[in-house]
């Protein structure tokens, strides 16, 4: 996937083009700005400057933009600091990780940018735009960079606090930018999304995306119709959950990689599955048959909730395998990737919670020589400790911001 | 020191019942009469099972022999695995400061094995899911291989639900009860001929310690006793803590036994102690080992707002009897096993031991427990002096963690 531009929606209120002064060495290059004439002088001075514009309601040719949610730990009704819980009680974290992964997929061509901007009266801290552009951009997308009413009016008049809030916009936003090279990075991944991800597989098959990823496993989207082209290559598992057989094609492929030792976890839908019942394998919701040197996990009936479908995937795969694990983390969340010559790696580390954690460590699967924590302020994090394990590295952060970048080095 | 007891004298001082008779006479004269057996006490440094093994293998053998417990039977072990296994103490291990350390469940296991065990179950009830124990512990970093490989039929069971069985065991507590007068289990819990509680040396911010008996407040189910059970039958997976053990802000599924008395205390310290007294006398333990090599001061987990610190007592302790053996282990903590409520570690809670002694399952009195091995004044590591310090101070500032 590319990310060319950083984009940003321009505020309603800000029609004076001297307001512009703020995008002066930041990374920020493409501007959507309201349709209306008194944005005339605004535009004109953008395109000066080397800016792109764009009207509101238009959309850049190369560009997908997805409607996403505000990142973060979802707060209760009741406000205050009460969390929204999830389907495990666990805090609910809103991402548009899985949203990007998706369009990627199927729009490999396009740039992603994700329209999430602050919604409600309060106050949104600095951290959270942090999280809201790490967000998108660790998944290879770019946020479109919507600022709340008061620090719309803040900028405007100049005030410290307001400042130093977009000191920290535009240094995740250049942080960013200046690593254009990650968008090149493939996602490592144990287990493949096989679907069509569309009409009555649309619902199913996104939450899974959405719901695999929160429980920490990590995914490889594989569109249907180019199961043929796709990499299956380092996954544990595949799973085909749609509701309707796969093509014969696509059942073809999906069953080499069955044959080769993979694990199929699918659903009635994909026909009758041959090969005994794997002794020692019983599971509650599933049947493991025996293919070849791997296993084909079918459910017993046709899911109807995409949280218990992620969750058994992830325990029919093993925690074994995990690619990432957190402790002290709080509400997290990750994408790794690797360079196509898989020489270097880069982990993206998401701390949900305003705050980073403190004494947070992190296992990372793999065999690697170096590994190089920085965050958008901060080009290598002192104080890090890493142990290296036999097939993984741990690292150990102090208090850390919300978003980390590990970049690895292989032995 | 070799006991060479026979099998029935060696179950027998087990809490296995109470007579009516025992429970007929008054609190001071139960005390007197609670039994007693020998406890083992052995200093081991490190985790390494060279060292492990050969030190439990001589414990066990000064209280009798493992052979002669669980030769030819179907073995339980409980294990302690409280909290998410996304919690650390800082950048420390789980097992060195609030798992129970593999390698002693391993070396466990390997000599139960070793002493003739048909099978043994691991058992333990995760934090709030039905996922099998092995992929909980795998996010811990650990290798469930090493454990399940340690002994022939060795397999774990998650107890936080149904589980295998098509239904739950009703577990009866003999002496009535304090709280629950009998509790639905998950069936690993019956379906054993010997119980076994693994745990780590702990203090505990509601109970005061947690031992070989608090660790079996872990038996209920949450899908029972849990936040989210069901209010008429149990829910299909476990979700969230045992709030209402805790709080008693609402009665388990009406498939199972209520509360006696439901307005009696509605506070944790006064509940949670006498749940688990309830437990351990509907699940009896025939063997308590507490393991204290490496483990933590200032509570049971990483949540809790103290001063939290990894230490490393070098301690490990047996007994078949689980109020004697948790005794000797307080002392050794550097707290008096005799203490109640309103003295250290006791200070806002009742006294496990004390409720356990008064319903006749074993004495807390050092003075009738032979203490086989390291002498507790050798042994002792200072956990109340450590506690003493800590809370001279006001705890300090709480991070943001999993």
């Amino acid at each position: 996937m590319t990310a060319p531009w950083t984009p940003m929606r321009w505020p309603a209120s800000w029609k004076d083009p001297s307001a512009l002064d703020l995008l002066k060495g930041a990374a920020i290059d493409y501007l959507v700005v309201d349709k209306e004439s008194g944005f005339d002088a605004v535009r004109a001075q953008a395109r000066a400057q080397g800016v792109h514009v764009v009207d509101a309601g238009s959309t850049p040719s190369g560009v997908t933009l997805i409607q996403g949610a505000w990142p973060g730990v979802k707060m209760g009704r009741a406000g205050g600091n009460a969390f929204a819980g999830g389907p495990t009680g666990v805090p609910w974290v809103d991402t548009n990780g899985w949203q990007i992964r998706l369009s990627a997929a199927l729009h490999p061509e396009s740039a992603v940018w994700v329209d999430a901007p602050p919604k409600g009266s309060q106050r949104f801290a600095p951290t959270s735009y942090l999280t809201a552009l790490a967000d998108s951009a660790a998944y290879g997308g770019r946020w479109l960079i919507s600022l709340d009413d008061r620090l719309v009016s803040g900028l405007a008049a100049r005030q410290p606090d307001a400042l130093e809030a977009w000191k920290t916009i535009t240094a995740a936003a250049g942080f960013f930018s200046s690593r254009k090279a990650w968008s090149e990075f493939v996602p490592v991944a144990a287990v493949g999304i096989v679907s069509d991800f569309a009409g009555p597989n649309e619902s199913f098959s996104r939450e899974l995306l959405n719901l695999v990823g929160r429980a920490g496993q990590h995914y490889r989207v594989l569109p249907k119709s180019n199961v043929a082209g796709a990499s299956f290559d380092g996954l544990r598992a595949v799973i085909y959950a749609d509701q309707a057989p796969p093509t014969a094609e696509t059942r073809k492929h999906i069953l080499a990689f069955v044959e080769s030792g993979g694990l199929l976890i699918t659903v009635p839908a994909w026909g009758a599955v041959s090969g005994a019942p794997v002794k020692g394998e019983e599971h509650p919701r599933f049947v493991v048959h025996a293919a070849g040197k791997g296993r084909i996990a079918q459910a017993n009936a046709a899911p109807d909730d995409p949280f218990i479908m992620a969750s058994d995937a992830v325990v029919l795969v093993s925690h074994r395998y995990d690619l990432v694990r957190f402790w002290n983390g709080g509400a997290t969340g990750s994408y790794y990737a690797e360079a196509p010559d898989r020489k270097r790696a880069v982990v993206h580390l998401l701390f949900y919670a305003n705050r980073g954690p403190d004494s947070a460590s992190v296992r990372i699967a793999g065999r690697y020589r170096t590994a190089k924590a920085s965050t958008v302020d901060m080009a290598e994090i002192a104080n890090v400790h890493v142990e290296s394990h036999e097939d993984a590295m741990e690292v150990h952060l102090p208090q850390v911001s919300p978003y980390v970048a590990l970049e690895l080095e292989v032995q | 020191m070799h006991c060479n007891r026979s099998r029935r004298a060696f179950l027998s001082q087990t809490a296995t019942g109470i007579s009516g008779a025992w429970l007929a006479g008054g609190s001071f004269a139960r005390a007197a009469q609670a039994p007693a057996a020998p406890v083992a006490v052995s200093r081991a440094r490190t985790y390494e099972p060279n060292q492990l093994l050969p030190t439990m293998q001589q414990m066990f053998d000064r209280l009798g022999g493992l052979e002669r417990l669980v030769k030819g039977k179907t073995v339980a072990i409980k294990i302690n695995l409280t909290g998410a296994p996304t919690y650390r103490v800082g950048y420390l291990p789980l097992e060195d400061t609030h798992y129970t350390h593999p390698h002693v469940i391993a070396a466990a296991v390997h000599l139960m094995g070793r002493a003739g065990a048909r099978r043994i179950r691991i058992l333990e009830s995760p934090w709030s899911t039905a996922d099998p124990v092995e992929e909980y512990i795998l996010r811990a970093n650990w290798e469930p291989r090493d454990i399940l490989g340690a002994a022939r039929n060795v397999e774990f069971e998650n107890t936080n639900y149904l589980g295998r069985a098509k239904k739950y065991s009703r577990m009866i507590v003999p002496h009535g009860g304090y709280i629950f007068p009998a509790f639905d289990l998950n069936h690993s819990y019956e379906d054993c001929d010997v119980f076994v509680s693994i745990a780590k040396m702990k203090e505990h911010a509601t109970a005061g310690i947690t031992l070989s008996m608090k660790n079996c407040f872990g038996l209920t189910p949450c899908t029972v006793y849990g936040t989210g059970a069901g209010a008429d039958e149990p829910s299909l997976i476990p979700k969230g803590g045992r709030t209402l053990i805790h709080s008693g802000n609402r009665q388990p599924s009406k498939s199972a036994p209520p509360e006696k008395d439901p307005t009696t205390p509605r506070q944790d310290t006064w509940r949670v102690p006498r749940t688990v007294v309830d437990l351990i006398s509907a699940r009896p333990i025939h063997l308590a080992i507490v393991e204290g090599i490496k483990t933590m001061t200032g509570g049971e987990g990483p949540w809790i707002r103290e001063e939290l610190t990894g230490v490393a007592p070098g301690l490990i302790v047996a007994g078949t009897n689980p109020v004697n053996t948790d005794a000797v282990a307080m002392a050794l903590m550097g707290f008096d096993p005799m203490a109640d409520r309103g003295t250290p570690p006791f200070e806002a809670c009742d006294s496990t031991l004390r409720l356990a002694e008064d319903v006749g399952l074993g004495t807390r009195d050092l003075r009738r427990i032979e203490v086989i091995g390291t002498p507790i004044a050798e042994a002792k590591f200072d956990f109340a002096a450590i506690r003493k310090k800590r809370r001279a101070v006001p705890p300090p500032p709480m991070g943001i963690r999993g």
